[in-house]
């Protein structure tokens, strides 16, 4: 079954198309690579399906159990010709308009991280997880200031939740550091553990290989096998460590100039003559 | 010389009277908590969207008047013991001035978050200049005032030489440092305090984990205006009267202590409202009362000059 349906995506800058016609779907439970040369339009894609940019055109559709969510339209767009067809699509339209934002895909159940680190480094490691818990936590003024006793049960509940991530991500030891003190290849574990905290059904990890030595990209891959296996996360990722996403990816698309080339398996991908051209930049695909 | 009158000397008395500078520094720090409450708004607002927030010293002078309804609801409400007027009266003006907060986030800000930094700034003075007419023209032009509440003084030391301090300055310090100590508490270990600094440090990455960023940001507004409020109640109280143009120079001196704390600062924003009302204090006791003003802003300037991060603020760290 799918649980993210990109479809017919575009985006642009200025004068500039960052993507175009971008479809793909992410099957629950798999691990996603997106791969290609730099400036092909990867973390465009990121910003979208995490309802940072609103694109231009196109569906993202997160397949839930409670139903189907349309990621494009949490930004709260301008209002088109059909949603005065039904009005279910018209106040989901004005109900965005209000109260719409990125947080929403958030809440949704989509996580990511970024490949230059994004930690609230004057916060520490057990606040960044907590501040990830934000919409389950009690987050009401006053029985924060009169620690009521279902502010203290949250909180209990948010500490136990971060320190089992903190725990499989091998952190525990730190969790009252400061996160900007955290070594680097900490800080992407710490990162990985806070988007875990909110519970994602799809984790999307922005070239989480980047800067790591051999043996911690190979940790890595473990982390990643076992957030799927274990917790039944779907993961997309972008990475630029061919070994890395050959070894962990079960489906992986292939973008350039913002236009998908190939999509399959590793094998059939590293096969084919298109992702050689756009990778070699041979202008013929050799026979 | 007459030596009650320990507020107004224009002389500097040599040799140097203890009592005097002892009265001064309790003036101070009165004065202090109060620049500290107020300076907390600018320091936080600045903290979360990097603006300063002109109007917040109409948000000020705005609980000043609302202190006063509150003071005749109650009295028409037959609420008479001191102990509750106090209480009812800060509860209800800080309501009441942190929805003026929220709403001029609303209104003013919101709308230009996605515009160049110059136009928040244009629109919060525009904030402040209706705020201040509308008040003018619905309340009158003249000074107002409202009965003093505790007429009681402490005073130490004996015939000619003591020191004094009134109930009224006693609950000032109080109530300042008990909401600068709650607002502490807020902030650094309630959940929602803790969304308001992870938004302060990276906006978009909160919002990516779900931290709902325009709520957050008018909570900030909220908070600091309720903060403000407390000042407002507390010196109306105190001195009785106002009118609808003492939000700016408070404002702007409030101002001065939160960039001389460190604006963004928590701490920075109570440590500088201390250190300017005492200066203020020292300086008209022993210098010149009528420049104490010039005093006040010469300090903003050699502190933008020589330590543009204040006392307790980090350096600005690019961002990458």
């Amino acid at each position: 079954m799918s649980l993210l349906e990109v479809q017919d995506l575009s985006m642009r800058f200025g004068g500039v198309a960052a993507l175009h016609q971008v479809g793909f779907v992410v099957e629950e439970g798999t691990i996603t690579a997106l791969i290609g040369p730099n400036g092909a339009g990867k973390t465009t894609v990121f910003n979208c399906v995490t309802g940072f940019y609103r694109p231009h055109q196109g569906s993202i559709r997160l397949h839930r159990p409670e139903g189907a969510l349309e990621l494009t339209e949490l930004l709260g767009g301008p209002f088109r010709g059909r949603d005065f067809a039904s009005p279910g699509a018209f106040f989901r339209r004005l109900k965005y308009k209000i109260a719409g934002g990125s947080h929403l895909a958030a809440r949704a159940g989509v996580a990511r991280t970024f490949q230059n680190i994004r930690l609230f480094r004057g916060m520490t490691v057990m606040e960044n997880l907590l501040a990830a818990q934000y919409n389950r936590l009690n987050r009401h003024l006053l029985s924060g200031v009169l620690g009521t006793p279902g502010f203290a049960r949250a909180e209990r509940e948010g500490i136990r939740r971060a320190s089992a991530w903190l725990e499989f991500f091998a952190l525990l030891e730190d969790a009252n550091r400061l996160a900007g003190e955290l070594p680097y290849g900490k800080q992407r574990r710490l990162e990985m553990a806070r988007a875990m905290c909110i519970s994602p059904r799809l984790l999307c990890l922005d070239e989480p290989a980047a800067g790591l030595n051999p043996q911690e990209t190979a940790e890595l891959a473990g982390w990643i096998r076992r957030l799927r296996q274990d917790h039944g996360v779907t993961l997309l990722l972008i990475e630029h460590d061919m070994g890395l996403v050959m070894e962990i990816s079960d489906h992986v698309v292939v973008l350039d100039h913002g236009e998908v080339i190939a999509a399959g398996t590793p094998a059939q991908v590293r096969r084919d003559p298109k992702v050689l051209t756009a990778y070699l930049g041979l202008d013929e695909p050799s026979p | 010389m007459d030596r009650n009158r320990v507020s107004n000397h224009t002389t500097a008395p040599l040799p140097m009277d203890l009592h005097i500078a002892a009265q001064q520094l309790i003036n101070g720090w009165v004065l202090g908590s109060v620049y500290g409450l107020i300076a907390v708004g600018y320091t936080m607002v600045y903290g979360i969207i990097g603006m300063i927030n002109f109007a917040h010293g109409e948000v000020y002078m705005l609980s000043a008047y609302l202190t006063a309804i509150a003071l005749a609801l109650l009295a028409a409400l037959g609420v008479s013991s001191a102990g509750w007027v106090i209480v009812l009266v800060l509860a209800l003006t800080v309501l009441f001035t942190a929805l003026w907060g929220w709403a001029i986030e609303r209104v003013a800000y919101r709308p230009l978050r996605a515009a160049n930094r110059l136009a928040p700034l244009i629109s919060a003075i525009g904030v402040s200049l209706a705020l201040q007419n509308y008040v003018r023209l619905a309340q009158g032009a003249r000074s107002q005032g409202v009965p003093a509440l505790l007429d009681g003084t402490l005073r130490l030391g004996d015939g000619e030489n003591f020191v004094q301090i009134t109930h009224q300055q006693i609950l000032i310090v109080v109530v300042a440092f008990a909401s600068m100590a709650l607002l502490a508490w807020v902030v650094q270990r309630t959940a929602l305090g803790r969304a308001c600094r992870a938004t302060q440090q990276d906006p978009l990455m909160a919002q990516l984990l779900g931290v709902d960023v325009d709520r957050i940001i008018a909570v900030v507004f909220a908070l600091g205006a309720g903060m403000a409020a407390v000042a407002g109640t507390l010196v109306t109280l105190n001195y009785g009267s106002f009118d609808f143009s003492i939000g700016f120079v408070t404002g702007i001196k409030a101002f001065t202590a939160a960039v001389l704390g460190g604006i963004g600062s928590l701490p920075g924003a109570m440590l500088g409202g201390i250190l300017l009302g005492l200066a203020e204090s020292l300086f008209s006791g022993f210098v010149n009362t009528d420049y104490k003003d010039v005093f006040a802003f010469s300090v903003l300037i050699l502190t933008l000059v020589f330590r543009p991060s204040g006392l307790l603020g980090r350096p600005e760290v690019e961002k990458v």
